[in-house]
């Protein structure tokens, strides 16, 4: 059909163009999806692979039984459904190995510093404050006695009490409190307070208040695991308490003390510098609580310097 | 008629173009934007570290349940943030007047993109085994608050820490 005038060619184009308006519009969408789909293929192809994170049910055969046993694919079958159980007992070890529940040996550190910093305001043990060189003394002492290998974390306090304390640790481990005050009052040499220390190291070794502050309820749960066990984190607030009350209230019993005394003596005893210095430390620590109110309560806690002396002289111990 | 037919065409095919391309352009302007602003503060850190010329020495990690990185090498000193136990820290040397005044226990280092001091015993080679990575449901379940493990990071600055020899 030929277009016979200069009206009717207009529509011709104009047609034309519309179709080609329509085209480039079709084009432009067509290329967008076949991207869409291009990603959407690798999805799938990703998540036929049994190791999906996923997929991890076990696949049903059930319904295609027969044609899989025709086809003797049901140890394609088995080998699939076994690695997704490995997969997920997998999931499950990594998932209990955190509720592992510490062990007695690494469990009393931890438990310490939570209490030391729970009461630092009350402890005042953030202060600027030089450095006494005690460290170096401790470690003289302790070497000198034959203890090696210890490992020991001295806080200096800025309060009259606690005067002195070891904190339960972890095993080969021991952390001191030491009273700033306390050691200024009666200013103790060096060596006094390393014996001072001594003493709480062997307090430490027996245990007492660790004895003390344990919780019978966490016995069972120690070096174990908690899930799906659930654990009342209100029994270490507990054992928190626990060390409040006896650091500030208990104490030491005499027995326990006795105890403590002998042993410092048996270790020191063929030490003539060491022996008078103890004696000199304990004379001291007497004579402060009976002349300084401040520090009355000392006996409540260590009961008592003045017994202490009287087993030394009477060589007793 | 056939220069307005080609004007007319040329020009919607144009605009039709331009409109299904637009998204990409304005993605990559965007891109080239990002691009320009993270150079302009990669070269603004470059010329901060250019000034203070500090040297890369290696990456260690944190040994403490929780350290203080301060401000100056002092225990007491400022704290500007706290690390826990495991996480890496980057040591750099320092450089002229501030090497001769850094005490031998301290060091400078960049913790989660924080400068300051540290002491080197907080600092290991090798990664450790720390409590909050080998229990971690249980030290989670402390439910510890920001000040506790500020302060738990000074306790560490606090202690008088010694070790008696092997026997």
């Amino acid at each position: 059909m030929y277009i016979k005038n200069i009206k009717d060619m207009s529509a011709f184009y104009q047609l034309l163009l519309l179709l080609l308006v329509l085209l480039l519009l079709c084009v432009i969408p067509a290329k967008t999806s076949l991207a869409s789909n291009s990603t959407s293929n690798s999805n799938i192809a990703a998540s036929t692979a049994p190791t999906h994170a996923d997929n991890d049910e076990l696949i049903d055969f059930s319904s295609i039984k027969q044609v899989i046993k025709n086809d003797m694919l049901e140890n394609v079958v088995v080998k699939k459904n076994e690695a997704i159980l490995d997969v997920r007992n997998e999931k499950l070890k990594k998932k209990t190995k955190l509720y592992d529940f510490p062990s007695r040996e690494n469990f009393w550190s931890l438990i310490s510093e939570y209490w030391l910093v729970k009461n630092a305001q009350s402890l005042k043990w953030d202060f600027e404050k030089p450095d006494y060189g005690i460290d170096e003394a401790v470690k003289a002492l302790f070497e000198g006695l034959g203890h090696y290998e210890v490992r020991f974390k001295l806080l200096v306090i800025n309060d009259i009490s606690p005067t002195h304390f070891s904190l339960p640790a972890d095993s080969g481990e021991y952390i001191f409190i030491l009273s700033l005050p306390f050691i200024r009052t009666m200013d103790l040499s060096k060596l006094e307070i390393s014996l001072l220390i001594l003493e709480d190291f062997y307090r430490a070794n027996f245990e007492y208040f660790k004895q003390y502050a344990n919780d019978k309820e966490i016995d069972d749960f120690f070096g174990k695991n908690f899930y799906n066990k659930k654990f009342d984190f209100e029994k270490i607030n507990k054992i928190l308490k626990s060390y409040t009350y006896f650091i500030n209230e208990k104490g030491f019993s005499f027995p326990q003390q006795y105890d403590v005394t002998k042993k410092v003596s048996e270790v020191i005893r063929s030490n003539p510098n060491l022996w008078k210095t103890y004696n000199n430390l304990l004379y001291k620590i007497d004579t402060l609580i009976k002349n300084n109110g401040e520090y009355k309560s000392y006996n409540k806690i260590y009961p008592s310097p003045e017994m202490q002396l009287r087993w030394l002289k009477t060589s007793k111990l | 008629m056939f220069k307005n037919f080609t004007a007319r065409f040329s020009l919607i095919s144009m605009v039709i173009l331009m409109s299904s391309t637009n998204n990409f352009a304005t993605e990559s302007t965007d891109t080239n934007t990002n691009m320009n602003i993270n150079t302009n503060i990669n070269t603004s850190i470059n010329t901060k570290k250019e000034k203070i010329e500090r040297k890369f020495i290696g990456t260690f990690y944190i040994t403490k349940t929780f350290s203080n990185l301060h401000q100056h090498p002092s225990p007491y000193a400022t704290s500007v943030h706290t690390l826990a136990c495991g996480q890496s820290v980057k040591l750099y040397t320092t450089n002229g007047a501030q090497k001769e005044s850094l005490p031998e226990e301290w060091v400078f280092a960049e913790g989660e993109n924080t400068f300051g001091y540290l002491q080197k015993k907080m600092l290991s080679a090798e990664k450790p085994d720390c409590f909050q990575n080998k229990y971690p449901k249980f030290f989670d379940g402390l439910n510890l608050n920001i000040t506790e493990i500020y302060y738990w990071g000074k306790l560490h600055d606090q202690y008088i820490a010694g070790k008696t020899k092997v026997k």
